[in-house]
């Protein structure tokens, strides 16, 4: 029995085929400005792969903000598959931190179902989201992958206002005139998204072991600040991006 | 929306300040309960809320404005005409015209940060849609923003304003407090506005309705029958407050009754509704259905038994508005009344919608939540607007009540 799953995210889309207890492929793009042609097309490489075709396939489970935009047998939320995606991973894990591209969520798992017990979102802010990171990144004319080694060079402690995107955008630009360094205020982006998680973490109520899933999970500056912030240290799937896709064919196999 | 010219805007507030249009709409009134005598909830609701209009703006009385836990009985002992801008702003988002008075509100320096019912009842009055008071009648609770809203409207409409302290306690002493300012105010009302108050006859409507919201609640405690459709219940509140005392919410209740009795349907998840809902047009009821969610109790229509007595009325009323204001601003009253409905009800869950602004059931949220959550009981917070459609984000909706009822379904 083959099952697709498939996770359409607003920054990114995932496919995963799996069968007989493991994954036989998965594939991940870019989500666009067509999320209904972006997930056919993570669906047909992830099936190129793993050699299969779309009629060896028993079922397709969709999940993402765009899971209705998707011919599927089914739609799941991206919590559910999310906790039962990183449960296979990290079967220990209570708490699932997810910092997708426009929202972040805090997930309580039963570590003995993977299923969730309750869960948060953040609010309208794009603070403490991918979204947030990107745009910072592009005032900072950086990559995000620069995050990770820009925190390790910053000497002054910035504090940059964490409530909104908005004004955090014109508070880097702000700081740039200053002539501050691009390393103090990278390193104040990325514990501003820190602090704004654990805010909402800890509101939540963190049970240990975390994991932390999504494009962000990549971003080691960020990281390094919520490991700082929560006070221990944070599991990380291999592959960040794969566990709601994943957890979508749990919840059906 | 776009919103309409200055000029059209002027010429609205100029006809609904008129006598005139509202005779008419009065003989309209009549014709349409002669010639379609109402058969079902939506036309009953629809010609009472004609007939309220025609009454209140056509001033065939004292129009007296109250706030949500003023009752409404002691404005019809005397023949008054309650207005309680809160529900009518409710009623205004509902229409789809909440922006106009929000607009008009925040140019008047009313922070978008201030409660919407508040924010839209002050743009109201300022452009004078809602019908001019008389006299305004407040008690301190819900919450102190209603006692700065009202006291606003004292100056707007430069009328007398007089509210209740409503002590934090429900107790014999804080009965009797309340009873002693009401006694006061009547005799205040008479001294000043030349009324008289005659209690049976209200007293008697009161009572009946009451007892009929009893029926129902036993009914809606049955698993068999069906729900309203989702939050429904909530679009009748004027009949558990403003019409409180007039024979019109005996009817309605009657009526809404009948229909509970007659429909099997129902939905795979039985839940409680805490606070209250976005009025304007959206998903949310579809979206509670799509996904089984249920409601079977809302907070705000569960009312406490009381018995309602003519030869004691204002000890009768103050008990009325100490236990309202005790079970809904009192943290531990609240969740022990929350945690007894989950009981009464078969109740899987709670979803509570967050009002932007609102610190006074939002404060405890924790609480709440703690305390459900120790008992087995999951809660969801959706954040939102219940008026204000520029503070909400529907489509986060949908993955908030997608996840809470794969929760429930375990």
């Amino acid at each position: 029995m083959y099952i697709a799953g498939l996770d359409i995210g607003s920054q990114s889309t995932c496919a995963v085929i799996w069968g007989s207890g493991r994954i036989w492929a998965f594939s991940v793009l870019p989500s666009g400005v067509n999320p209904q042609k972006r997930g056919e097309e993570a669906l047909a490489e992830a099936l190129t792969k793993s050699g299969l075709t779309l009629k060896d396939l028993d079922a397709i489970i969709a999940t993402g903000y765009g899971r209705y935009q998707v011919e599927a047998h089914r739609q799941v939320s991206e919590i559910s598959c999310q906790a039962k995606g990183v449960h296979f991973f990290f079967p220990q894990v209570r708490t699932v931190i997810d910092l997708g591209g426009q929202d972040s969520k805090v997930i309580l798992v039963d570590p003995r179902t993977g299923r969730v017990l309750d869960f948060l979102m953040n609010d309208k802010c794009a603070a403490g989201t991918g979204r947030f990171l990107e745009l910072m990144a592009r005032v900072l004319e950086i990559e995000l992958e620069d995050y990770g080694k820009l925190i390790t060079q910053g000497k002054e402690d910035l504090v940059l206002a964490n409530t909104c995107a908005v004004f955090a955008e014109s508070e880097v630009v702000g700081l740039i005139a200053q002539g501050k360094e691009r390393a103090d205020i990278a390193r104040a982006v990325c514990k501003a998204v820190a602090q704004r998680v654990v805010q909402l973490a800890e509101r939540m109520g963190l049970a240990e072991p975390i994991a932390i899933t999504g494009g962000v999970a990549r971003n080691r500056g960020v990281l390094h600040f919520l490991e700082r912030e929560i006070g221990a240290s944070l599991l990380v799937p291999e592959e960040p991006l794969l566990t709601a896709a994943l957890g979508a064919c749990l919840l059906e196999g | 929306m776009h919103r309409p010219p200055q000029w059209l805007l002027k010429s609205f507030s100029f006809l609904l300040n008129r006598k005139m249009p509202f005779r008419l709409l009065k003989a309209y009134t009549r014709w349409l309960e002669w010639r379609k005598p109402p058969t079902d909830l939506a036309q009953f609701s629809y010609q009472v809320t004609l007939r309220s209009i025609a009454k209140l703006y056509g001033r065939e009385g004292k129009v007296v404005w109250a706030s949500l836990f003023f009752p409404s009985e002691f404005i019809y002992a005397f023949r008054g005409l309650p207005f309680y801008p809160e529900i009518a702003a409710g009623l205004f988002a509902a229409l789809g015209f909440a922006e106009i008075p929000l607009h008009r509100a925040e140019k008047a320096w009313f922070s978008q940060d201030l409660c919407s019912y508040h924010r839209l009842g002050l743009g109201a009055s300022l452009w004078r849609f809602f019908p001019r008071p008389s006299f305004l009648l407040a008690t301190t609770s819900i919450c102190w923003g209603t006692v700065s809203f009202f006291q606003v409207l004292e100056e707007i409409f430069r009328v007398p304003c007089y509210i209740l302290d409503v002590p934090e306690e429900y107790s014999s002493e804080a009965i009797r407090y309340l009873a002693a300012q009401l006694e006061d105010l009547a005799h205040t009302l008479k001294e000043k506005e030349g009324v008289t108050f005659q209690w049976e006859e209200v007293f008697h409507h009161a009572q009946k309705a009451l007892s009929m919201v009893q029926e129902i609640e036993s009914l809606r405690k049955r698993k068999d029958l069906l729900l309203l459709p989702p939050t429904k219940n909530l679009d009748y509140l004027p009949y558990y407050y403003q019409f409180m005392g007039d024979e019109v919410a005996v009817t309605f209740f009657e009526q809404l009754r009948a229909f509970l009795l007659s429909s099997t349907q129902t939905l795979p998840h039985r839940l409680l509704w805490l606070h209250l809902k976005p009025f304007y047009p959206s998903p949310l009821p579809s979206l509670l259905e799509e996904y089984g969610l249920g409601v079977v109790c809302e907070e705000f229509t569960s009312l406490f038994p009381h018995e309602l007595n003519p030869l004691e009325p204002f000890l009768s009323l103050g008990e009325k508005i100490a236990s309202l204001s005790f079970h809904f601003t009192h943290p531990k009253a609240r969740t022990k009344r929350i945690l007894q409905w989950f009981k009464e009800y078969q109740a899987e869950g709670a979803i509570q919608f967050n009002q932007w602004g609102c610190r006074q059931s939002q404060g405890m949220n924790a609480l709440l939540r703690q305390s459900l959550r120790r008992e087995g009981f999951p809660i969801l917070f959706l954040d939102g607007d219940h008026l204000d459609r520029r503070h909400n984000t529907q489509e986060q909706w949908r993955t908030r009540l997608e996840a809470f009822a794969e929760i429930l379904r375990g």
